[in-house]
């Protein structure tokens, strides 16, 4: 993150954006980029955001009252039910959270379970209950969850659930621990194959740019839709799903970082006759010197815009390969998997419950936004 | 420059030979073939099942039977000497027909969409830009990102059910049934806009995102170069200072990225032509690869190919242009 | 797919098996009108000298089809989405074989051919034709138009390369087609053909009566190669056999019905090519055949529009919004009820009932002669698979899946059909973990630290089933609880989800033990005609033993295995059914084999399905209800869409 020359005097004497130095001199860089960071609302907010939703899917199994795949055939489509914190009973006002029970039955004409709510029937839910028993980061044996019913087998569907009665709320939660770590590794890939060849392709000019060039051309000229399929299908059929998806992640990003690389190109052709290059150059540095030291730095800005929207993008993108049916596929619980089982018109009009995976999708993406966008104005401190 | 396009072109043909049996090889990487496709596809539909020896007829029949080197040869030959896409195994017609026939809206779609991208989100980011941090800028960022973060599927669905919901129209398509076969008419046009309304701001907002983003982050690093503030003390209106040099430079990289434009055209929007039952070439190209429909597969393939590497060529020329320090050796 | 699965393609629906009585014949006793009423539009027709008479245009003798509700009136459209698939799907485009189902399925029934006779031994067929019945452009309809598709279509191998449908092979004979008259055509075979009428009723019968002499000779390279070669040169095409499929088609191609010119049977013909078309109508027949039984010429309704929709869940909102005037199968599913339920109000839709013929929701097809002999013997051992079956709590899949609708069944006839098998039906399915840990003790007693069972050699057994998410997303469902069932009992099972595109291929991989799949055509008398149905389907190597048994220079796809001594007496059956000819005799074997099926316990099966239905407009008259679903009975199609009609 060493976007400017505090830490290369060198270098700071030579870069156009040196303007406001004097005021600055005195902090480092890191602090200066907090002290930025901090003035952007949203972007402290989405780091926020951002920071709560990994810890939750960290630790997946406390926050969610109930395993991702347990059915009920009792309470299929079983809509939301409130909770209520306080207990109105005869000895007044207690502090007894509950959800009421339903009255459920079959109603075969219209193809489906009827719930009416109970009034009558209150199910006591409580906080740090035990429940399923789990291991927190697959190493220590737990069994208390953060929120449950008090007795294991009452029904509890505080967002409702879906079409074999498993609780949307306790898959919506695990489903964040896949979406948002895959394609991390993507993203990483691409950065650091489309800056070092971008850079070299635009920073050599000649037979290099040519040749690196041509074989850009050659990688986007490949439609990605085909290869997902392609790659998707030809992956043997005992490699578990979440591997599956992994090798077309990693795969993808070889490919994707040629957009990326291009960009960087174009940056760097624009770059190498500024005279700060040129003096680094009479310097003695070396080529990847200059290119990692003194060039990248001065266009970090972009490459955070572009990272910024990459990660997000790839959890948008696992959503798009399951709804291809080309991605993870149920059981595995991600977003994805769980949109594409609510992408239907019954789910819209009868279920829209099952739309909280995507309420997940976009405030996880907004927040990653907003993030990498602070970011990108703070590493440049000095504006 | 004439002779920088040449050899460009030159440069064309061993990528799109090279891309030729790439996406051959990646039409074939699915297990099985064609005629397997064929058969679980005849199961499904009517629990028949095909004999051995008809298997074997139907792979004749196809020339699948043939080894894919020998396959190969064929399709390209033909498409290099005649001109012959060759022939979708699954529609048994021509490949360029049915491709051609889906060009015409998959144009219109495309292009709509991007005109909605450019003429929403230049605007936004500039102003974001210039007012970076202000009200203005947060809410155009925000209303930017929510089209960015909803799943283009998930919008399409959500738009397509509040327009049979709430508007009394005939959903999905570009037309209503009235009017697919009718001439053109004003109340054609009135039509195809009713319609055409969802995937324009499915495909739009998903875009303008990147595009406010891509470009309010260029132009602040632009407006904050030494020429700027050199400019601004020789007295230089804002806006002309602002669209003289920042505005071109802060565009370079976006036009770096806009090689895939002729693509997008062509074969953009596939999920969203899913949803909304658009006969575009993109959900054609998505079964025939499932389907391993292989030359109509292929060939799609290589179209789009070409269209890329007509795209980079574009952007690489307006790249110059925008930018003198580009120089072509 | 060796013999068993020859026998379910030539195996048919029969829903009566008097009819197939040796020297029967059956004659239509039709009643005769003086005149006959016409559709105004024709009427104007021939007021205005472009159309003959109405009695000019129907046979001597018209088919009389009496409506399922009430005689109707002239005009309308009647609306059809189509997805993209096989266009030509004459289960919704039309149905006009030779012989034809009964709309309940029970017999056979004269259609093209007023009548047949049937010779003692079963295997002579001798169909007599409707005098002055026409095709759509006034030509007579002769046997010579049935020799046309005998020989320039079913025994020419460049348009139809596996050779003639196996329902016209009896032994690997084919039938010698011979005309005697203009009005009669003879099929005759070197054994009995017990089932050929049925089979003729089905599904591929419908190709026999679709191919015009008079107007494809034309197309036919033995008959004009000059203007074929010619034509094939302009359409771009260097084979014979794909240019004919793309032009005139086969069977299941669209250009069956894409030429305008080109004469058909069909109550609705078609104006302009429709391949690529978004939207196409198919207009009345002006030499329709068929009569009310108040003499008014059919079809009642002007006009057919197709519209295209590959999306279902656009074909979900379009069908609320009516435009599809009888759901299509597709959208038509138990998850959709719920949103057709809420939608519906006085005057769109209604429900209509619908007789699945599938017997089972799920069959698990254990591939018994895995490659691995140690995997093998324990797919093969009967314990194993009690085991399994005993171990799934099949009502809360039902409950859970199916919202209660089905009853746990195994690979077994339904209860409606005379060849109910209870014993088979109900074995094993009863929800048991003790019977089933008890069973499976004596196949894979060791288990690891996990509870899960070990195979001999110490390995953990994983046991893989592949399961086709594009054909029924619902196994989905049910395989993730009968998962956890299995592994109550010890069983490491994985279920590999996959698309229809690889269903096929990877199925055969050898790292999957199983398959799932529907148990289809199971009502009535379709056991006997589909009697492959009841012998194990994933035994290749078994299978291709039999192959070679009935024909040493088979295509063989796996290493042939002798098969136990009870599946070689199924196999048998299955020829000796072929060739039986009295009902009696059909019924014992089919008898003999359903109880050789419970004896061994090949397959597993889950339940039997129940509650489908279609959505069909309320304006759209004569639809019956219920309607029958399936494919050997070629539902909705026999329904008579000639006789449906359109009331505000």
């Amino acid at each position: 993150m060493s976007t400017l020359q505090t830490a290369t005097p060198s270098a700071a004497a030579l870069d156009s954006n040196k303007t406001d130095e004097s005021i600055a001199v005195v902090a480092n860089q890191w602090q200066l980029i907090w002290w930025k960071f901090r003035k952007h609302k949203l972007a402290m907010l989405g780091g926020s955001v951002t920071f709560v939703i990994y810890f939750v899917a960290l630790f997946a199994d406390f926050f969610a009252p109930f395993p991702p795949n347990a059915y009920a055939s009792n309470y299929t489509y079983a809509p939301p039910q409130q909770l209520h914190i306080l207990d109105q009973t005869e000895d007044g006002l207690r502090l007894q959270p509950y959800v009421n029970g339903y009255k459920v039955e079959i109603d075969y004409n219209a193809g489906r379970r009827n719930f009416v709510v109970d009034p009558e029937v209150k199910i006591p839910v409580g906080f740090f209950v035990e429940g399923e028993p789990y291991k927190i980061l697959g190493l220590i044996d737990a069994n208390i969850h953060l929120i449950g019913p008090l007795h294991a087998d009452d029904p509890m569907y505080l967002l409702g659930a879906d079409r074999l009665g498993q609780d949307v709320f306790s898959r919506t939660i695990y489903g964040a621990r896949i979406s948002m770590t895959i394609g991390l590794v993507g993203v990483a890939m691409s950065l650091v194959f489309g800056v070092l060849l971008g850079g070299i392709s635009g920073y050599f000019g000649g037979w290099v740019d040519t040749l690196i060039q041509r074989v850009i051309e050659f990688l986007q000229s490949i439609p990605s839709i085909p290869l997902w399929i392609g790659l998707a299908a030809s992956i043997p059929v005992d490699v578990p799903p979440l591997q599956v998806y992994f090798l077309i992640t990693i795969i993808l990003s070889v490919i994707g970082w040629t957009g990326l690389a291009r960009v960087v190109r174009g940056k760097f052709y624009a770059l190498k006759s500024e005279d700060f290059v040129k003096a680094a150059r009479l310097d003695g540095c070396s080529s990847l010197r200059i290119i990692l030291r003194h060039m990248v730095p001065s266009f970090l800005s972009h490459i955070i815009a572009v990272v910024t929207l990459a990660i997000p993008g790839m959890i948008i993108a696992e959503t798009s390969l399951s709804f291809l049916g080309i991605g993870l596929r149920t059981p595995v619980v991600s977003w994805g998997v769980l949109l594409q089982e609510a992408q239907n018109i019954r789910a819209i009009s009868t279920a829209p419950w099952l739309f909280w995976p995507g309420v997940g999708v976009v405030i996880a993406v907004l927040a990653l936004n907003f993030l990498g966008d602070g970011l990108r104005d703070a590493a440049d401190p000095y504006a | 420059m004439v002779q920088y396009i040449l050899k460009r072109f030159l440069y064309m043909i061993p990528t799109l030979l090279a891309v030729s049996i790439v996406s051959f090889i990646i039409i074939n990487l699915p297990p099985g073939d064609f005629v397997d496709a064929l058969i679980a596809q005849r199961r499904a539909e009517s629990g028949e099942n095909v004999t051995p020896e008809e298997e074997v007829g139907l792979r004749k029949f196809y020339h699948l039977d043939q080894p894919l080197p020998v396959q190969y040869v064929d399709w390209i030959t033909g498409i290099i000497l005649e001109g012959d896409f060759g022939m979708s195994l699954r529609w048994n017609r021509p490949v360029d027909q049915l491709i051609w026939e889906r060009l015409a809206m998959t144009f219109a779609l495309s292009l709509s969409s991007m005109l909605f991208i450019w003429v929403v989100a230049i605007p936004i980011g500039v102003y974001s830009a210039v007012n970076q941090y202000s009200i203005g800028d947060y809410l155009a960022t925000f209303v930017g990102f929510i089209g960015l973060a909803i799943p283009n599927f998930l919008l399409a669905l959500v738009l397509l059910y509040i327009s049979f919901r709430f508007f009394d129209q005939s959903v999905g398509g570009l037309f209503s049934p009235e009017y697919i076969d009718a001439p053109w008419s004003l109340a054609k046009v009135a039509d195809l806009f009713s319609h055409m309304w969802i995937p324009m701001v499915v495909l739009g907002t998903a875009g303008t995102a990147s595009l406010i983003r891509t470009l309010r982050a260029n132009l602040l690093d632009e407006l904050r170069r030494p020429y700027v503030t050199t400019a601004r003390t020789k007295g230089l209106p804002e806006y002309w200072l602002l669209i003289k040099y920042p505005l071109r430079h802060a565009l370079n990289p976006f036009v770096s990225s806009l090689n895939d434009i002729f693509v997008n055209l062509v074969s953009g929007a596939t999920i969203v032509s899913i949803v909304l039952s658009l006969q575009t070439t993109g959900p054609l190209l998505f079964d025939a690869l499932r389907n391993q429909d292989m030359y109509l597969a292929g060939s799609a393939i290589m179209m789009l190919s070409v269209l890329t590497v007509l795209g980079t060529l574009f952007s690489d020329l307006l790249l110059a242009w925008l930018d003198p320090r580009i120089r072509f050796s | 797919m060796k013999r068993t699965t020859r026998m379910s393609i030539v195996a048919l629906f029969v829903m009566l098996a008097v009819v197939v009585m040796p020297t029967s014949i059956f004659a239509q006793s039709d009643m005769m009108c003086e005149t006959y009423n016409e559709a105004p539009e024709l009427a104007e027709r021939v007021a205005a000298g472009e159309l003959p008479p109405v009695e000019e245009r129907l046979p001597v003798n018209p088919r009389v089809v009496d409506p399922y509700d009430s005689i109707g009136t002239y005009g309308g459209q009647m609306f059809d989405l189509y997805n993209g698939g096989r266009l030509a799907e004459f289960r919704q485009f039309g149905y006009e074989n030779l012989v034809r189902w009964s709309v309940d399925g029970s017999e056979v029934i004269p259609n093209i051919a007023e009548s047949w006779e049937v010779s003692e031994d079963g295997t002579t067929y001798t169909f007599t034709l409707r005098e002055g019945m026409k095709w759509s452009d006034g030509e007579l309809f002769t046997a010579d138009d049935i020799l046309f598709w005998w020989e320039q279509v079913e025994t020419n191998t460049d348009i139809n390369p596996g050779g003639p449908h196996n329902y016209f092979v009896v032994n690997g004979v084919p039938a010698e087609v011979t005309k005697i008259d203009d009005l009669t055509v003879e099929f005759k075979f070197s054994q009995p053909n017990g089932l050929f009428l049925q089979n003729l009723s089905a599904s591929y019968g419908v190709r026999v009566t679709q191919f015009p002499e008079h107007y494809l000779s034309q197309f036919s390279m033995e008959l004009n190669p000059e203007g074929v070669t010619t034509l094939m040169e302009e359409a771009g095409f260097e084979e014979y056999g794909q240019w004919w499929i793309s032009n005139v088609g086969s069977y299941g191609n669209d250009s069956e019905y894409n030429d305008p010119n080109r004469p058909t049977m069909q109550p609705w013909m078609t104006t302009a090519p429709f391949i690529g078309q978004e939207r196409f109508t198919l207009v009345r027949n002006p030499y329709y055949f068929k009569v009310d039984p108040e003499c008014n010429q059919l079809p009642y309704i002007d006009e057919r529009v197709f519209t295209l929709v590959t999306d279902p869940e656009v074909a979900l909102l379009k069908t609320i919004d009516g435009e599809d005037s009888v759901s299509a199968e597709g959208i038509s599913q138990p998850t959709n009820r719920a949103v057709f339920f809420d939608n519906m109000t006085d005057d769109n839709y209604h429900f209509v009932n619908v007789i699945n013929s599938n017997f089972n929701t799920m069959l698990l097809h254990l591939k018994l002669n895995h490659p691995d002999a140690e995997v093998a013997s324990i797919l093969q051992d009967i314990n194993f698979r009690i085991g399994l079956s005993q171990a799934m709590d099949r009502q809360t899949v039902i409950d859970t899946v199916y919202i209660g609708q089905g009853i746990p069944h195994q690979q077994a006839p339904r209860p409606e059909s005379p060849f109910y098998n209870e014993r088979l039906a109900t074995q094993y399915t009863e929800y048991d973990v003790d019977a089933a840990n008890a069973a499976l003790d004596m196949v894979l007693p060791e288990k690891d630290a996990e509870g899960f069972r070990l195979l001999p050699n110490g390995e953990r057994f994983t046991f893989n089933i592949i399961v086709n998410e594009g054909f029924r997303s619902d196994w989905v469902d049910v395989m993730q609880i009968v998962e956890r069932n299995w592994e109550d009992v010890g069983i490491d099972t994985n279920p590999v989800v996959v698309g229809d595109d690889v269903w096929r291929v990877r199925a055969q991989d050898d790292d999957i033990h199983g398959y799932v799949w529907a148990g289809e055509n199971g009502t009535g008398l379709l056991p006997l005609v589909a009697a492959g149905g009841y012998t194990p389907e994933a035994a290749w190597g078994w299978k291709a033993w039999e192959s070679i048994q009935l024909n040493p220079d088979a295509e063989l796809t796996a290493e042939p295995v002798e098969p136990p001594a009870e599946l070689q007496r199924q196999y048998e059956i299955l020829n000796e059914l072929q060739q039986a000819i009295t009902p009696e005799s059909q019924a014992a074997l089919m008898n003999e084999l359903l109880d050789l099926s419970a004896d061994q316990f090949f397959t597993i099966g889950l339940s039997l399905p129940m509650g489908d239905y279609r959505v069909v407009s309320n304006n759209l008259k004569n639809v019956p209800d219920p309607l029958i679903a399936g494919w050997l009975y070629p539902g909705p199609a026999p329904a008579n869409f000639e006789t449906f009609y359109i009331s505000e």
